[in-house]
C-alpha cells in the first residue's frame, strides 16, 4: 500500500506516491497524472539528512547548545513571551507547511498573542500576484486551472523559467506545441523554456512593465481590443490606455532593448489566439516595480477579453503551500478564508469564530520581514521566530540580516539543520512531510492530502503540534483542543465558509480537490466593490546600470538546498556556486584584466 | 574567479559563459551567498524586494 502526498517542492502541487522506499508520480492525480521530475525522486534519499532531532538550547549564542525536553522548551518560550512587549515579538513562518501548521501559528499569533507581527517568506515571492490579483479581480486566487492548458493555443511566460521551476508544467504546455501552440518566453535568459519556444522576447531586465504597456498599446491602436467585455465587465480602461500612449513600440523597443517586430508578434498573439495563457513568475514578482508589472500582463488579458474560455493570466506559485498560506492569511495583514486584518467585519468574525473578545486581533497589519530586520536592529524587536525556512540565505541585503539576527533572541524551528541555525538560542525540531499529515494547495487551487508514511526522527513534532503545545503551557487549553490534524482541518475549514476558497464542504477523504470552479470568475462576476475586473494605469521607471545581477536557482536544486543539495545526483554539475555572464562580455572583462595586469607591471617598475 | 560587488556587499564567484543579455548577470541564491549584495529596495503595494534587478561592479580576480 502506497501512501499519497504532495510533492515538497515547487508549486505545481504533483500528486506522488512513496511505496517500498522509492517515490513516484500518482496517476489519479490531476496536476500531474502520474508524471513527476528529478526533484522528488531524490525525497528518500535525502529527507533523513542533516535532521534536527532534540529540542536544543543556549542562553548565549557563543556556546554551544545543550539538549532539552520539550517541557523545558515550552517553559522558555513562556518566559520569553511574557518578559517581552508583545511588539517585540516577531513570527516568520513558510509556504513549504502544511496549511494545518499555518493555520494554528496563525490564530496563535494574531489571535492569542493579539499581534500582527508574523509574516511568511511568500513575501518574497507570492505578495505581488496576491496584490495584483486582489488590485484587478477583487480577491486572491489563480482565475483557471491546469486543465486548460490543454486546449489553449498560445502560451507566454513572462519571467518564469518553467522549464526548470515548474518542469511537469511545462511537459504539458509542451505537448500543446507539439499540437501546433504557439510558446513566447518573456526572459533577458536564454533558458531552457526560452530555447523551446516559437519567439524568445529578451528584453533588458526590469522592463517588463514597458513591453506590456507597449503591447496594450499596439492592441489599442489597431483596435484589436475587446470593446464588448470593456464597456461589460471591465473598468479603468481609459486609465490604462492614457498611461499606454507613453509606451508607441519605438519606444518601448529603446527601453527593453527588443526588437519592434517582436513586440508586435506579442501583441498579435494577444489578439488573434483563440485561448492564451500567460503564466508568469518570480522575474516579475520579485521587483520593485512587481505589482505594475502583474498589473500590465493582466491588463492586456482584460483588455482583449482573456478570460475562462479565452485565456488566462496565471501567476505560478514558487513554493508547495503558498497557496494555502494565502487561504489562512499568514502574511502580516492576513486572516483565514482571504479576510484581512484592515477588515472590521472580517476581523470581528473571526474573533468570534476563535472565542475572542472583539478588539484582540489589531487593525494595523504588522511590519513585513524586512521592515521586521530593521526593527530588530533598532532594537524594537528583541524575539524572532524562524519556522520552516531559510533566512540566513534568502533574505536580501544578508549582511544586514546576520547583524539582526545576531542581536535577537532566535528560536528556529526546522526538521533540517539549516543556516539560521547558527545564529539561534532554541532550537524545536520538526517533522518532515512525511512523518506527519495534512493538506496542501497547489497553484491551480488543487487540495492533496499528504498522508504519512514513517515516524518522526528523534523527539520531532509536527509544526501545529509544537504551537498547540505552547498554548496549552500558556493556559489557552481549551483553544487549542486537536488532537490531530484532521481535528485542525475541520475546524479551518469552516473559515473559509461562504468565501471564493470555500473548501467548508471538504474532508480529508475527498481531497485531492480543487477549490473554486474550473473558472474562478467563470460567470464573469467579480469580487470588486462594483463586481468589475479592473484595469491599472502602470508607470514604468527605468533604472540605469552597467551590470544587472539576477538571482534564481538552478535546474535541480530547490531554494536554499537543505534537501536537494543533499543528493549528489541532484547536485551534479551544479556543485558550486558560479555566475553567469554573457559569452560575449568576455572580451570586456578580458579588457580589464589586461588593464589590471599593466598596472601592476607600472606599479612594480615604480618601485 | 570573479568579484562581483553592490553597494550593500561583495561576493567571489566562478564564471560560467551562457547566453544571457549583454550587461546581464546570473548567480543561483541558494549558495554562494548573492543575496549579500541585495539591497533594500522593494516594491511599493507588495513590499516585497527587488530580487532581480541588482546593479553591481564585476572585477577580474587574479587567482
Amino acid at each position: 500500500m502506497s501512501a499519497k502526498f504532495q510533492c515538497p517542492y515547487c508549486g505545481v502541487g504533483c500528486g506522488l506516491l512513496m511505496g517500498g522506499g522509492r517515490v513516484r508520480g500518482d496517476k489519479d492525480h490531476p496536476a500531474n497524472f502520474g508524471d513527476v521530475c528529478k526533484k522528488p525522486l531524490y525525497y528518500p534519499k535525502v529527507m533523513n539528512k542533516g535532521r534536527l532531532l532534540k529540542p536544543m538550547y543556549r542562553e548565549d549564542k557563543k556556546e554551544p547548545f545543550v539538549e532539552i525536553d520539550w517541557g523545558t522548551a515550552y517553559e522558555i518560550l513562556r518566559q520569553k513571551l511574557t518578559e517581552l512587549e508583545r511588539e517585540g515579538l516577531y513570527f516568520y513562518v513558510s509556504g513549504q507547511l502544511m496549511t494545518e501548521d499555518i493555520y494554528v501559528i496563525n490564530k496563535f499569533v494574531k489571535g492569542f498573542l493579539g499581534i500582527n507581527n508574523i509574516d511568511a517568506n511568500s513575501r518574497l515571492c507570492m505578495a505581488t500576484p496576491v496584490v495584483a490579483y486582489k488590485l484587478a479581480f477583487g480577491s486572491d486566487g489563480p482565475p483557471c486551472t491546469y486543465e486548460d492548458v490543454d486546449d489553449a493555443d498560445a502560451f507566454v511566460f513572462a519571467g518564469s523559467n518553467a522549464a526548470w521551476t515548474h518542469p511537469v508544467l511545462f511537459k504539458r504546455v509542451l505537448k500543446r506545441k507539439n499540437e501546433g501552440a504557439k510558446v513566447v518566453v518573456i526572459d533577458p535568459i536564454r533558458t531552457e523554456t526560452a530555447s523551446k519556444a516559437d519567439l524568445h522576447i529578451q528584453l533588458r531586465a526590469g522592463t517588463d512593465v514597458a513591453l506590456f504597456n507597449s503591447v496594450l498599446y499596439i492592441l489599442y491602436r489597431e483596435g484589436w481590443i475587446d470593446k464588448q467585455f470593456i464597456e461589460q465587465y471591465v473598468e479603468g480602461f481609459e486609465d490604462a490606455i492614457a498611461e499606454c500612449i507613453n509606451y508607441p513600440p519605438e519606444v518601448a523597443s529603446k527601453i527593453c532593448d527588443v526588437e519592434v517586430r517582436d513586440i508586435y508578434k506579442l501583441a498579435e498573439l494577444y489578439a488573434f489566439s483563440k485561448k492564451l495563457i500567460s503564466f508568469w513568475c518570480q522575474d516579475l514578482n520579485q521587483s520593485s516595480q512587481g505589482t505594475y508589472a502583474n498589473l500590465a500582463l493582466i491588463n492586456l488579458h482584460l483588455a482583449t477579453g482573456r478570460l475562462n474560455d479565452k485565456g488566462c493570466p496565471f501567476s505560478l506559485t514558487g513554493q508547495p503551500n503558498a497557496m494555502g498560506g494565502r487561504e489562512m492569511g499568514y502574511l502580516s495583514n492576513g486572516l483565514p478564508g482571504y479576510r484581512d486584518v484592515r477588515n472590521e467585519e472580517d476581523r470581528t468574525f473571526v474573533e468570534s469564530f476563535w472565542g475572542l473578545e472583539k478588539g484582540t486581533i489589531k487593525a494595523q497589519p504588522g511590519p513585513t520581514i524586512t521592515e521586521a530586520i530593521d526593527l530588530m536592529l533598532y532594537g524594537k524587536i528583541k524575539f524572532l521566530w524562524v519556522v520552516c525556512t531559510n533566512p540566513a540565505i534568502t533574505l536580501p541585503n544578508l549582511n544586514k540580516v546576520k547583524k539582526a539576527l545576531e542581536k535577537v533572541f532566535l528560536v528556529v524551528q526546522d526538521a533540517y539543520w539549516n543556516e539560521a541555525c547558527s545564529f539561534a538560542n532554541l532550537l524545536l525540531p520538526t517533522a518532515q512531510m512525511g512523518e506527519k499529515e495534512g493538506v496542501m494547495t497547489g497553484s491551480d487551487r488543487t487540495l492533496t492530502l499528504c498522508q504519512k508514511f514513517s515516524e518522526p526522527l528523534g523527539f520531532a513534532k509536527p509544526d501545529w503540534q509544537i504551537f498547540k503545545g505552547l498554548a496549552h503551557h500558556l493556559g489557552f487549553e481549551k483553544y487549542f483542543l486537536y488532537e490531530n490534524s484532521k481535528n485542525v482541518f475541520e475546524e479551518l475549514k469552516e473559515l473559509t465558509k461562504g468565501r471564493l476558497c470555500d473548501i467548508s464542504s471538504y474532508s480529508y477523504d475527498v481531497l485531492p480537490k480543487r477549490w473554486g470552479r474550473g473558472w474562478l470568475y467563470w460567470d464573469l462576476k467579480f469580487p470588486t466593490d462594483n463586481g468589475r475586473a479592473k484595469m491599472h494605469p502602470t508607470p514604468y521607471k527605468h533604472r540605469p546600470a552597467k551590470f544587472i545581477l539576477i538571482t534564481d536557482r538552478t535546474k535541480n536544486q530547490w531554494h536554499t538546498m537543505t534537501r536537494t543539495g543533499k543528493s549528489e545526483e541532484l547536485l551534479k554539475g551544479e556543485e558550486e556556486p558560479f555566475m553567469l555572464r554573457a559569452k560575449r562580455m568576455l572580451w570586456r572583462l578580458e579588457f580589464q584584466r589586461m588593464m589590471w595586469l599593466r598596472l601592476v607591471l607600472i606599479k612594480e617598475r615604480c618601485s | 574567479m570573479v568579484e562581483v560587488s553592490s553597494d550593500k556587499g561583495k561576493v567571489q564567484l566562478r564564471v560560467r559563459l551562457g547566453d544571457i543579455k549583454r550587461g546581464h548577470l546570473f548567480a543561483p541564491f541558494g549558495y554562494g551567498g548573492v543575496n549579500a549584495l541585495i539591497g533594500g529596495e522593494s516594491d511599493p503595494f507588495s513590499k516585497e524586494p527587488e530580487l532581480k534587478f541588482i546593479e553591481v561592479e564585476v572585477k577580474c580576480h587574479e587567482k
